[in-house]
């Protein structure tokens, strides 16, 4: 049985539950607390995690691992080529990298998989365009700087999952242009006038 | 990447959503809607998915429901047509979120489990919708991991008990294992009560330099709106690791709620005292309320003052902890 394996508690009571609980697939009291609840269980909470000890080198010439010279090699780093030992082999969906690909990988947005934060541009360009509107005088200063954002960051990753991206600086620059239109009218109408 | 063949799968509530990838699910929180955190739950990883009803649904009808029939007994008191159809809408609002919240059904808290963490789901916060993708992850995670009833779980559970040294509850045990766990506070609830606190003090001070019957119906409305959002802060802020300060400032800004309304009973029975409102209507009382000139009448001015006051006290002290509150989470996580 996996030493990390805690028994399934009720949510809400933290009390133990029993097997007879899991996977009914219907809404059934806590014995506890009474609460209604539902429990989906699935093998993953009785699998063994496979510890992996590296090799010593035994013979002179044989691969030794780039991080750990005294420790046979066991693959090479798909990323960098480096030779590395079974410890510092990280079998990343089905790809076997070193720690400092995997660490670079995540830092530099190449393995989108260890991602986990994104900037939306396109909603900062969008608020930079129209919340200003309600102060109207500040759109003189925040039209091209919204105008010039959406144009800054109109390749630049957004989120990872489907959004309106494109149409969203689409609207924002088409918002920043007519307040742009605006003031320069406002401008033109203020020197004929004089 | 869940871009690849993604789908979206279930509906959002505040800040989260859950999306589908091809071998996980992603949560993804959007903080202010300008940047996105991003959680992966891999199928193979996952050990247990659990869900418990709640009552929010039960109280939220309950509260929308009084004050839909508040509104509506308002509404057949009054006999002007202005009031009648200002508190018709009103009633009508409260009314609306009541079908709504009556239609999406009742409340459920679901929570994922793997190997290193438990963690909440919080766009899963309807049953029906709890269980829609809970059928839909079922297939995935067994393709994943192999399918497995209760009874094929049965002696390996046993043996993790025994292993962990627990035993099941039995019905009508009262001592836990573990006390409930603080939930983790999410949403923005706190933020809107502080913000609605500012604009009452806005609209106060307007009624101070610029009194007339459209201000303060404002006035009104923002109270309004300053009292739902402090119901759902006490609500929401409840069992849960919401910094005690901002526990704190909820709770006076709630005293000062509640003592601010008695004022405005007092003020009531002395504004149809005075004869500001003759025909002793609410409609009367508005009209009463916006002829008392506070540049005029010290002690109204007093009052007007004072509450601002407290009420920019409050809703900037309770925004200042409230970021902190984020702060610390974020450098926490």
């Amino acid at each position: 049985m996996p030493a990390t394996a805690q028994p399934i508690a009720c949510p809400k009571c933290k009390a133990v539950l029993g097997a007879e609980f899991f996977n009914q697939l219907a809404w059934l009291p806590c014995p506890s607390c009474e609460v209604q609840l539902r429990v989906d269980v699935f093998p993953a909470l009785f699998r063994e995690e496979k510890t992996v000890a590296a090799e010593r080198v035994m013979a002179e010439g044989e691969a030794s691992c780039f991080y750990h010279p005294e420790k046979k090699a066991a693959v090479v780093c798909e990323a960098c080529g480096r030779f590395v030992c079974a410890l510092c082999d990280v079998d990343f969906n089905g790809r076997h990298l070193c720690p400092s690909c995997l660490e670079s990988g995540g830092k530099k947005g190449k393995i989108s998989r260890l991602q986990n934060t994104r900037t939306r541009h396109d909603r900062i360009a969008i608020a930079l365009a129209v919340l200003p509107m309600l102060i109207f005088y500040f759109t003189i200063i925040t039209a091209p700087a919204a105008l010039f954002y959406a144009i800054w960051h109109w390749k630049s990753p957004t989120s990872i999952v489907p959004n309106w991206r494109r149409l969203n600086l689409v609207i924002a620059m088409v918002m920043a242009s007519l307040e742009i239109a605006g003031w320069v009218t406002f401008f033109i109408w203020l020197a004929i006038k004089k | 990447m869940a871009r690849k063949g993604v789908s979206f799968i279930v509906a959002t509530r505040s800040n989260c959503r859950l999306w589908l990838g091809d071998d996980h699910l992603l949560q993804v929180e959007s903080a202010g809607g300008y940047s996105e955190s991003y959680k992966r739950f891999y199928f193979r990883d996952i050990q247990a998915i659990s869900a418990h009803r709640t009552s929010s649904w039960f109280v939220t009808n309950i509260i929308l429901g009084v004050f839909t029939a508040l509104f509506l007994l308002f509404t057949l008191s009054v006999s002007e047509p202005a009031g009648k159809i200002t508190l018709a809408i009103i009633a009508g609002i409260f009314g609306f979120f009541l079908v709504i919240n009556l239609v999406c059904g009742p409340t459920c808290r679901c929570f994922l489990k793997t190997a290193v963490h438990l963690e909440e789901l919080p766009s899963l916060r309807r049953r029906r919708n709890a269980e829609k993708v809970l059928a839909r992850l079922r297939p995935l995670i067994d393709g994943a991991q192999g399918s497995a009833t209760s009874e094929t779980l049965a002696p390996q559970y046993q043996a993790l008990l025994t292993s962990a040294r627990a035993a099941p509850a039995f019905p009508g045990q009262i001592t836990r294992l573990a006390g409930p766990a603080l939930g983790v506070y999410r949403g923005r609830s706190h933020a809107i009560l502080f913000i609605a606190l500012l604009a009452v003090a806005a609209a106060m001070m307007l009624n101070i330099f610029l009194p007339s019957t459209p201000v303060v119906l404002l006035e009104l409305l923002v109270d309004g709106v300053l009292a739902i959002a402090l119901i759902i802060a006490l609500v929401k802020q409840h069992q849960t690791d919401l910094k005690p300060a901002v526990r704190v400032v909820t709770w006076i800004a709630a005293g000062v709620v509640g003592f601010g309304y008695i004022v405005g009973y007092v003020i009531m029975f002395l504004i149809t005292a005075g004869g500001h409102n003759p025909d002793g209507t609410q409609w009367g009382y508005i009209r009463g309320v916006a002829e008392l000139q506070p540049l005029e009448t010290p002690w109204w001015l007093v009052i007007l003052s004072i509450t601002a006051a407290v009420n920019v006290a409050l809703g900037v002290t309770g925004l200042l902890f409230l970021q902190k509150h984020w702060r610390e989470k974020e450098a926490a996580a």
